[in-house]
């Protein structure tokens, strides 16, 4: 009985947790307003305490991105960082106000790895959420 | 009186509760079978790997506007035969051939072909409902881009938009194979599309060069998918991420710029990539090798 329970609970986390994804990702491309064009995917982890999300992407020369993170209900609640393939870190937005947008001008095409955590401060678990836009 | 049985007997209610409730967003028995990619992991560092796969493909929106700048002319032989769509039964031939579809829409808006757009879009549409995604997309959304499909901007942002709504119904439906091949799809037809202007513009070239990193994400993607019938698929991207491997890239890393203000940030890093034309041909042929096995 109590494997069952155990099974249906992680059931129910994991229909919850993917429902509140789904609302997050359509809240979250608001910040991809109308001058950007999203690049069709959504990234998104479920994360907990101080686990990080990352992938890996490919910014080309001569745009503009948008990089957008959300968390939870509120804005900030979600960090990202992003490094090169050397490992130096470019960008944090928790240096930046925890800003759940910011937007990058790229000179020339590099590979990144785009990280995301949650603000311990404010959120312990939860679905993160990254979109991706680039200006037309 | 123990709270226990309360509790479990809710917990079960509950479950049943949300099980219903979220019935009609499953995929069917059918759908079922394929998914084989695994979903998230943790890794050992405690680093999510995102859907299970780090993943993360250039826009094939992103090639045909840089391919509008040439001024090559238009070429309808490039496109998708529409009429080979009604052949595609299995799931995973689908999913690549919307990925198609969508990649000549976005070339199609380029050029202001009118019906060749509302004909591409129809094709979209019939191919995302056959994977039972279309019910899943903004009904306003799908109207906003069929009214429109004449303009350039409108159908950019919008197929955009289609695509990322397809992307995360998947996703949520752990379909994470067809949002992968969906991708795939886009991707070599964006490349297929762009070779013609790739011949005449250097950095059209470079840009197809600068898919290194694209090929290796889609070919890890497709090493997770168990479908026999994509084995000689799997084997052609081999090679082609040979020739990628192949090409010789720089890297300097540059501080960036930061302007708090306008929340803007100015990569400075500089990069180098070299793609000659020999080297696109080796690409033209493995894509249009790979393109074949897709379309057959």
């Amino acid at each position: 009985m109590k494997k069952f329970v155990f099974t249906l609970a992680l059931a129910i986390g994991f229909l919850i947790s993917n429902a509140q994804c789904d609302s997050l990702a359509g809240s979250c491309e608001t910040h991809i307003t109308q001058n950007y064009i999203t690049d069709g995917q959504a990234y998104r982890a479920l994360l907990n305490g101080g686990e990080i999300a990352e992938f890996q992407t490919t910014l080309f020369g001569g745009n503009t991105y948008r990089i957008a993170a959300c968390s939870g209900n509120g804005d900030g609640n979600l960090i990202f960082k992003i490094f090169d393939q050397e490992k130096n870190q470019l960008f944090s937005s928790q240096e930046n106000g925890n800003s759940p947008y910011w937007d990058f001008v790229i000179e020339n095409t590099m590979t990144v790895n785009v990280e995301a955590s949650l603000d311990e401060s404010r959120s312990t678990s939860g679905c993160a959420v990254i979109i991706i836009g680039f200006k037309k | 009186m123990s709270l226990r049985p309360i509790f479990i007997s809710s917990l079960v209610l509950a479950g049943f509760a949300l099980i219903i409730s979220t019935g009609c967003e499953q995929p069917n028995a059918t759908n079922n079978a394929a998914p084989i990619l695994d979903s998230n992991s943790v890794s050992s560092a405690g680093t999510i790997k995102l859907e299970g796969q780090i993943i993360s493909i250039p826009s094939p929106t992103q090639l045909a506007i840089l391919v509008e700048q040439t001024n090559v002319p238009f070429r309808k032989e490039k496109l998708h035969d529409l009429t080979k769509r009604d052949e595609y039964l299995s799931e995973h031939k689908k999913a690549m051939n919307l990925g198609i579809f969508g990649a000549d829409l976005a070339y199609i808006s380029n050029f202001k072909q009118g019906q060749l757009g509302s004909d591409y879009f129809d094709a979209v549409g019939k191919t995302a409902s056959e994977l039972e995604v279309l019910d899943h997309i903004d009904g306003k959304l799908v109207s906003r881009l069929s009214n429109n499909i004449s303009e350039r901007d409108s159908v950019l942002r919008l197929s955009a938009q289609f695509f990322s709504s397809a992307d995360r119904y998947l996703k949520n439906n752990q379909r994470s194979d067809l949002a992968g091949l969906i991708l795939l799809g886009g991707w070599v037809e964006s490349i297929h599309l762009a070779t013609d202007a790739a011949v005449i513009s250097k950095d059209v070239r470079n840009r197809i060069g600068e898919q290194k990193h694209a090929c290796s994400s889609l070919n890890g993607l497709l090493s997770k998918i168990e479908d026999p019938a994509l084995n000689d698929l799997k084997s052609k991207m081999d090679q082609l991420q040979e020739v990628y491997e192949d090409l010789e890239m720089t890297y300097t890393y540059g501080k960036p710029i930061t302007d708090i203000k306008n929340k803007t940030t100015y990569f400075t890093s500089k990069s180098n990539v070299e793609m000659d034309l020999e080297e696109l041909k080796e690409v033209e042929t493995l894509i249009n090798e790979i393109r074949n096995l897709i379309i057959q």
